[in-house]
């Protein structure tokens, strides 16, 4: 089930953020002035941003190939890989929200009637962040001695669950980049 | 009965009547017995019982008279089947390990034929597991069988058969059948002496092996003195002094005056009853220690054998492994295993209707074990056996190293070595704890496929290479050296002009190249036996990874992947081999390295991971709250004080 929910959501988001990068590109209304965001990240924020990026689609590949191509659990050297991305992601993905928390705040700008590109981005980011504190909390919770067998698998559930809306955010999130 | 009564007894009358008893017998099973079904009372009936025995075959059974002489041993095959269908009983467990048509189930203690001389330990089972060899293909008749391990047989199986062979013909009319002694497990009188059974076994004495293990009579003399026309069942004067004649001695005291007999026949086997057979003796313990080690946990809190290992009728037991029933004819109890009482699973392997396992078994809690574990190791590798240390220890079994009899254990036989725990992957492609053996024989190989030879085949050729006079040294393996190797294979050779003699030790096969040089290679039939170990439970507190204890497995030293396996091998310098537990696993050495030295960190991930999400949390309330104040304020105007 899980194998069909995620092939279908991360297909959709990369669907999503190609039309959305589409729209953009071909919408005037949607054009920001200045430079292209790639352009604008710099320095200490370019490489947290960098890193996050790296992270998550290092954590998203080694995660979603057992799940999606092999159909189990993951394991073996995509486990040690995985494992090893995941304090990386954790910190750089912390630094992020504290270095840009305030870029995505919502303004009237973000609204003309609908929701604008900038205003998708921004809700990309905050879901992106929303969906990461289950995602590392059911891993950590899972490693102390306090769930169960039952427990266990709930969080697993959990984690499996809110990395799929992490992915798909975060592909939104660089399709809507400009 | 009186002799004169009694015609001369032939050998061939008796076997021209043996298809008479089975027909005979086959009528009788049409019929249901009185007890071979439920009357709905859970108590047992008191066993009375009048002793039967059948002196020709076809005839009814004879009643016993405790006054007669010569007294006759009784006979429980005709003795319990006057309640009980024999032919049922027969089909069990314990007593159809040569009918091919059963299904073998997963791997289990094989018979180890293990001689010192030839450097020999062979495994050897009628099953057919995988690793095993069959008895027939080693050249062991059922009169071997039964001369080799019968000791520690029940009866039935190839006690009953080795008279069709050709080997047995001869002796059937002076032993008797060894037929099933339904009194070895169901007898709870503490005087029933299986040590005492396996002697008559031993003496050949077959037919009076249920009374003289039962403590209701003395038996004396040996069958194994007598020639096969003589004619036991006359009591006739041996021919010379070096025959002895068995007889039997009936305690007067245990019969009343119809000549009839209690007998404290259970339901529920005694323990004691299944440990004749089913122990595991630590050898790393000092004996006068052993008293500190505790017992399968199920044990301690009043559980009996026989609370699992259930059987129906056909005494067909249930071994109570996941996986039992795709694997064992007929299928069975599948809710009597480890998860049918703590995980409740119901007999189709799907969680019970009422949640509620069987026996009142606590349902585990498994705090801090991610999934993945219950799809790669099995119950027992967490729970059961010896706590894996750096090293395998070595463990004696009964029906391996004959412990239990009179006068032998206190001799430290200490082949063939057995070691456990060793974590080896079983055919469900889980992990489990198993005693292991490696093998150690001469054979023929042919197309590379290798018939083991028979032991005294060997003995006989090369006895004299293989150094017999020091070759007594019984509790360890004799050095085997190159040249002893060299010397003997040419010699096997000559059995066979289509075959290669080869030897098996130490997971290498040995043989002799075009220069007449040894050359040593791996080969498949040179791979361990091993088999899976289940009992003794531990506690939950002592099991691996209890309360979250990862590093149990999960540091670069663990037992369960680098701990080491002794290579066991006579061959002079190849003795202190080891093989890594990773290796007997099937398992990427390189791979487990790296992920158990990933737990060094583990608690610098969790720290981690737990102040990102502290972090996170924060700066998500800061926005939410930031938020709602402007969602607020759509509603209303935020009113300030005034100066």
């Amino acid at each position: 089930m899980f194998r069909i929910l995620a092939a279908i959501g991360i297909g959709g988001a990369l669907a999503g953020a190609a039309a959305g990068y589409y729209v953009q590109k071909r919408s005037p209304t949607e054009k920001r002035p200045g430079k292209p965001f790639a352009n604008r990240i710099q320095g200490l924020e370019g490489l947290i941003y960098i890193v996050t990026g790296l992270s998550i689609f290092g954590l998203a590949f080694t995660g979603f190939w057992a799940a999606l191509i092999r159909g189990q659990a993951n394991t073996r050297y995509l486990l040690v890989v995985h494992c090893t991305l995941a304090p990386i992601f954790c910190l750089s993905l912390a630094a992020t929200l504290v270095f840009c928390a305030q870029r995505y705040k919502f303004d009237k700008s973000d609204w003309r009637g609908v929701l604008r590109a900038s205003g998708w981005r921004k809700v990309c980011f905050w879901v992106l962040m929303a969906a990461a504190l289950p995602v590392i909390l059911s891993m950590v919770l899972s490693m102390l001695p306090l769930w169960g067998t039952v427990g266990q698998e709930f969080l697993y559930q959990v984690h499996r669950g809110s990395t799929l809306i992490l992915t798909m955010a975060a592909i939104g999130f660089i399709g809507l980049s400009r | 009965m009186q002799a004169s009564r009694r015609p001369i007894h032939f050998a061939g009358l008796v076997l021209l009547a043996l298809a008479a008893a089975g027909a005979a017998q086959s009528q009788k099973q049409e019929k249901e017995m009185l007890g071979d079904g439920n009357d709905g009372n859970r108590a047992v009936p008191v066993h009375l019982m009048e002793l039967l025995v059948q002196v020709f075959a076809g005839e009814d059974p004879e009643k016993i008279d405790p006054l007669e002489e010569p007294a006759l041993p009784f006979s429980l095959r005709h003795t319990c089947s006057e309640c009980h269908t024999y032919e049922f009983v027969q089909s069990g467990w314990h007593f159809n390990s040569s009918q091919a048509e059963i299904k073998p189930g997963r791997r289990g203690e094989c018979w180890v034929w293990a001689d010192a001389v030839t450097r020999t330990v062979l495994p050897i089972s009628g099953r057919g597991w995988p690793g095993t060899y069959q008895p027939q293909k080693v050249g062991l008749s059922a009169w071997r069988m039964i001369k080799l391990f019968g000791r520690h047989m029940p009866g039935g199986d190839y006690g009953q058969i080795y008279g069709e062979q050709l080997e047995g013909l001869d002796r059937l009319t002076v032993s008797g059948e060894f037929e099933i002694n339904c009194l070895a497990c169901h007898n709870a009188d503490r005087r029933q002496d299986q040590s005492e059974a396996a002697l008559q076994v031993m003496r050949e004495n077959f037919r009076w092996v249920p009374a003289a293990a039962s403590g209701l009579a003395q038996v004396t003399g040996m069958a194994s003195t007598l020639p096969a026309a003589y004619d036991v069942f006359m009591g006739l004067p041996p021919d010379n002094t070096g025959q002895q004649p068995p007889s039997v001695h009936y305690d007067m005291s245990r019969f009343d005056r119809e000549n009839r007999v209690f007998f404290d026949i259970v339901r529920r086997v005694p323990n004691n009853r299944c440990y004749f057979c089913h122990s595991t003796q630590v050898l790393g313990m000092d004996q006068f220690n052993e008293w500190r080690r505790d017992e399968d946990v199920h044990i301690t809190a009043g559980l009996m054998c026989v609370d699992c290992h259930r059987h129906g009728v056909d005494h067909m037991m249930v071994r109570g492994y996941e996986g039992e029933e795709r694997s064992s004819t007929p299928p069975t109890v599948l809710s009597l295993t480890c998860r049918g009482c703590h995980l409740p699973e119901d007999d189709n392997g799907a969680e019970s209707q009422t949640g509620i396992g069987r026996l009142g078994a606590p349902r585990p809690r498994h705090r801090g074990i991610p999934l993945v574990h219950f799809d790669k190791l099995t119950c027992t590798a967490c729970h059961s056996g010896l706590r894996p240390g750096d090293q395998t220890g070595l463990v004696r079994t009964p029906r391996i190293h004959r412990l239990g009899l009179h006068g032998v254990h206190r001799q430290d036989y200490m082949l063939p070595h057995v070691q456990t725990p060793v974590f080896v992957r079983n055919s469900e492609g889980k992990i489990e704890p198993t005693k292991l053996i490696w093998p150690a024989f001469w054979g023929l190989m042919k197309d590379q496929e290798i018939t083991p030879l028979d032991v005294e085949v060997v003995k006989e050729k090369a006895g004299e290479i293989l150094n017999t006079e020091t070759a007594e040294r019984r509790d360890d393996w004799p050095v085997l050296t190159e040249e002893q190797i060299a010397g003997t294979l040419p010699l096997l050779g000559e059995l066979d002009d289509h075959s290669e003699a080869v030897y098996i030790a130490g997971g290498k096969l040995y043989r002799l190249d075009e220069r007449g040089e040894i050359v040593a290679a791996e080969h498949e039939a040179a791979r361990p036996y091993s088999w899976p170990v289940a009992h003794d439970v531990r506690g939950v507190q002592q099991s691996l990874g209890y309360n979250g204890r990862c590093t149990d497995c999960h540091n670069t030293d663990s037992a369960i992947f680098f701990g080491k396996v002794a290579v066991d091998t006579p061959v002079q310098g190849q003795e202190g081999g080891l093989k890594y537990m990773y290796e007997m696993e099937g398992e990427d050495g390189t791979y487990w390295r790296m992920f158990n030295a990933s737990f060094v960190f583990r608690s610098f991930l969790k720290t981690v991971g737990l102040t990102v999400c502290g972090v996170i949390s924060a700066i998500l309330l800061l926005f939410a709250l930031a938020g709602l104040k402007r969602v607020l304020s759509i509603f209303g105007p935020e009113v300030t004080e005034e100066k």
